[in-house]
């Protein structure tokens, strides 16, 4: 614009218009010039944002992938041990917690199925990495982590976060919803299958062995301000325009939703997890699904960054302390726990036991070996005239959660011994040479070649123990195919070639490798049978 | 010997070009007092807030004029300007003037119903919301396009009108001046912010 221009659309305009327009002033005719300005943001104190990727829980020592299964009945779970858990206050153990809920989730299963749950093997274990983020429909579609058959349910876990001595486990529960169609819910994504969905965050402190849910991290009068932040930030996610104040009170069953799924960053963060399907009055208008049919709500999980400096003192004194370990960057520990120390629940997770006779040999230790590098139990029926020769193997054994017992003393064939007396020898001669290493007495008997008659059984007062599988008679091949959970599978010690031509070690090394590829945990008996000595009486499986 | 006359009054043909001055000036100040009359009822109305006006602080701005369905509230630094022969529409633009927004009004009580008034701008591209914006005043909203040529639509009304009758259509979307990477998510604030500074006029 020339400076004519300019004072003519100075004079013209500021004095034809400027009288006229009291609150305007004319700046130039018509070429207006842009002036810096910094465009308005959500004056929000969370925002929506990316989870966090998990933490692969295979890096993690300590502990112990399990899984139930059982395709009759519907459910698949997956979760995760931690054995080196010390004890709570109270003496609970973190893993009975952890056992106990899986047995709810079974029974429900069953009730649901009507079927009864027996385990089966299952190669899917512990936690599956990101299963617990993923969208529903992904999660459905994927084989190994939908519920088998696709109905029943299923759960998945993510490892949040592994600090120090803190482990947070996140578990999604995906179920079916009732046949008869209560409480189903049109996701609209075309897919009209009603499916629960529900996730939870546990917090597992090892050295005090307790397990929380984070929403005890929250005092009781955050939830209306979380619950306020969280309608605004979705509102916003949403592109909602309006700068109204949220207004609804809480949904005390969506809140606790989403407090249960707090999570603290290593900055010093913090997330909240919103459960799909989350609605409130302020967003019925903005969210996609939302009529008289249907429930509604947001389609997927969000992720929800909250400024920390805002509500940190709402945090309680567990979640303040929390927040400080989550932010330290000590490697994660718990005591490394044996295999056959562990709790194991045969009733809900597919075991099988592999028992050893004739050593101790050269060979023991080889076995034992192999057992510790698959993080396998066995159980061991030590001849009592060999353990003389092999105590470091007997010791070792014990030492390593292996189950050392009664093999009695030569390994003769209890059945053909006629005097009462020859027969009490054997039996208590090789308990007390085990008993004598170990300083445990033991509490099961393998009598030699097999044979058991009712007079061997009073005579020992003890089970003796069988096998449903002889790995000199069968083939490794034919074992890993035809076990089932609950099997008794025996391994000769001292023989010089297995069913197939594999010496015991080797043989060990392919049965352990084979069961475990199936999904099997293997147990030592007692293990097998609940952790329990059964009564007296001869046994060749724990079905 | 031929002498040339020369009138004491002067040249005739000075004066005819004299009088040809008086005459335009009186026909120019005419023409000037004329304009000058007819500004303020006739010109001012049509042309005056045409023009663009960068306003310096909080200015109310009824739409339309006379009979306003809304007063809008401009922010310092906006820009304002009426639709030339139409003040039933303004368009506002932010300082940078990255971002255009047109309000649109009707005659009081002549608006369709907020649902017929998104369909029509919509043409079935996109799917309204409704959101409380204000106590008593409801909005439609939809966005519809694709990236720098996206737009957010607001169709606002009056919450207790049974008929739900469209007050206001606002329209927001990047202008020429905006960056190729313009994404109107980010200028949602800006205009949530805009439209609760709306007022409806009952």
């Amino acid at each position: 614009m020339t400076w004519t221009r300019r004072v003519l659309a100075s004079l013209l305009v500021g004095g034809m218009l400027g009288s006229s327009l009291p609150h305007m002033v004319p700046i130039a005719w018509v070429d207006i010039q842009p002036v810096a300005w910094d465009a308005p943001t959500w004056a929000d104190r969370a925002a929506i944002t990316i989870p966090p990727e998990p933490i692969d829980a295979a890096t993690l020592s300590g502990v112990h992938p399990i899984g139930a299964f059982d395709a009759a009945a519907g459910i698949q779970a997956g979760a995760l041990l931690v054995p080196g858990a010390n004890l709570s206050i109270e003496g609970k153990r973190v893993d009975d917690e952890i056992l106990e809920e899986l047995k709810e989730l079974v029974q429900e299963a069953e009730e649901r199925s009507g079927e009864r749950f027996h385990p089966e093997p299952t190669p899917r274990r512990g936690c599956a990495y990101g299963s617990t983020t993923m969208p529903l429909e992904d999660l459905l579609a994927d084989p190994t982590l939908a519920p088998p058959g696709g109905s029943g349910s299923v759960v998945n876990c993510d490892v949040v976060f592994a600090v120090g001595e803190m482990l947070a486990i996140r578990s999604r529960l995906t179920a079916a919803e009732a046949p008869d169609g209560e409480g189903t819910e049109d996701r609209g994504n075309g897919d009209t299958s009603a499916w629960s969905d529900d996730t939870r965050v546990h917090l597992i402190d090892v050295v005090e062995g307790v397990r929380v849910t984070p929403a005890e991290f929250w005092q009781e009068d955050a939830r209306e301000e979380l619950w306020s932040v969280t309608v605004d930030a979705i509102r916003h996610d949403a592109r909602g325009i309006s700068l109204l104040p949220v207004a609804s009170d809480p949904d005390g069953d969506l809140l606790d939703g989403i407090l249960e799924e707090t999570v603290f960053l290593p900055n010093g963060g913090i997330l909240l997890t919103v459960p799909a399907g989350f609605h409130a009055p302020e967003l019925d208008g903005l969210l996609p699904d939302v009529g008289e049919a249907s429930v509604g709500g947001t389609p997927d999980r969000m992720t929800l960054q909250l400024d920390e400096t805002e509500f940190e003192h709402l945090l309680t004194p567990l979640g303040a302390y929390v927040r400080t370990l989550a932010s330290e960057s000590r490697e994660f520990g718990v005591p490394f726990v044996w295999a056959g120390e562990r709790r194991v629940d045969c009733a809900l997770i597919a075991c099988v036991a592999l028992t050893f006779d004739g050593g101790p040999s050269d060979v023991t230790p080889v076995i034992m070996n192999v057992l510790a590098e698959r993080d396998a139990a066995g159980t061991f029926f030590v001849r009592g005239e060999r353990a003389g020769s092999f105590p470091d193997a007997v010791w070792r054994g014990f030492a390593e959660g292996h189950s050392m017992q009664n093999g009695t003393q030569t390994g003769a064939d209890l059945s053909k011994l006629r005097e009462m007396i020859d027969l009490g020898i054997e039996i208590t001669s090789g308990r007390n040479t085990v008993a004598d290493i170990t300083g445990e007495v033991p509490t099961m008997l393998r009598p030699g070649a097999g044979d058991v008659t009712k007079r061997i059984v009073e005579a020992a007062r003890m089970p003796a123990i069988l096998w449903t599988f002889d790995a000199a008679v069968t083939t490794i091949d034919e074992i890993a195919a035809q076990v089932r959970a609950g099997d008794i599978v025996r391994v000769p010690e001292d023989a010089d070639a297995l069913a197939g031509g594999h010496d015991s070690a080797s043989g060990t090394a392919m049965l352990v490798e084979a069961l475990q590829a199936r999904g099997f945990e293997l147990v030592t008996v007692r293990q097998l049978f609940g952790g329990r000595v059964p009564p007296p009486g001869v046994y060749e499986h724990a079905r | 010997m031929t002498t040339s006359r020369t009138s004491r009054w002067g040249d005739p043909q000075a004066g005819g070009a004299g009088k040809g001055l008086l005459m335009f000036l009186g026909a120019a100040s005419l023409l000037a007092f004329g304009l000058w009359m007819l500004w303020k009822p006739v010109f001012q109305p049509m042309i005056g807030e045409a023009i663009p006006t960068r306003v310096t602080e909080v200015t109310a701005f009824p739409v339309p004029v006379h009979d306003p369905q809304v007063v809008l509230t401009i922010e310092p630094d906006w820009v304002v300007q009426r639709g030339v022969f139409d003040d039933a529409t303004a368009l506002v633009r932010t300082p940078d003037l990255g971002l255009e927004i047109t309000v649109d009004t009707w005659e009081h009580g002549t608006g369709p119903s907020l649902e017929a008034a998104m369909r029509e701008v919509l043409d079935q591209e996109g799917e309204a919301r409704i959101e409380r914006i204000a106590a008593g005043v409801i909005a439609r909203s939809a966005f519809v396009g694709e990236g720098r040529n996206e737009r957010l639509i607001v169709a606002i009304g009056n919450e207790h009108d049974p008929l739900e009758r469209a007050v206001a259509i606002v329209t927001a979307e990047h202008s020429d001046r905006a960056p190729e990477d313009a994404d109107l998510s980010d200028a949602v604030p800006a205009v949530a912010a805009f439209v609760a500074g709306i007022e409806v006029v009952e």
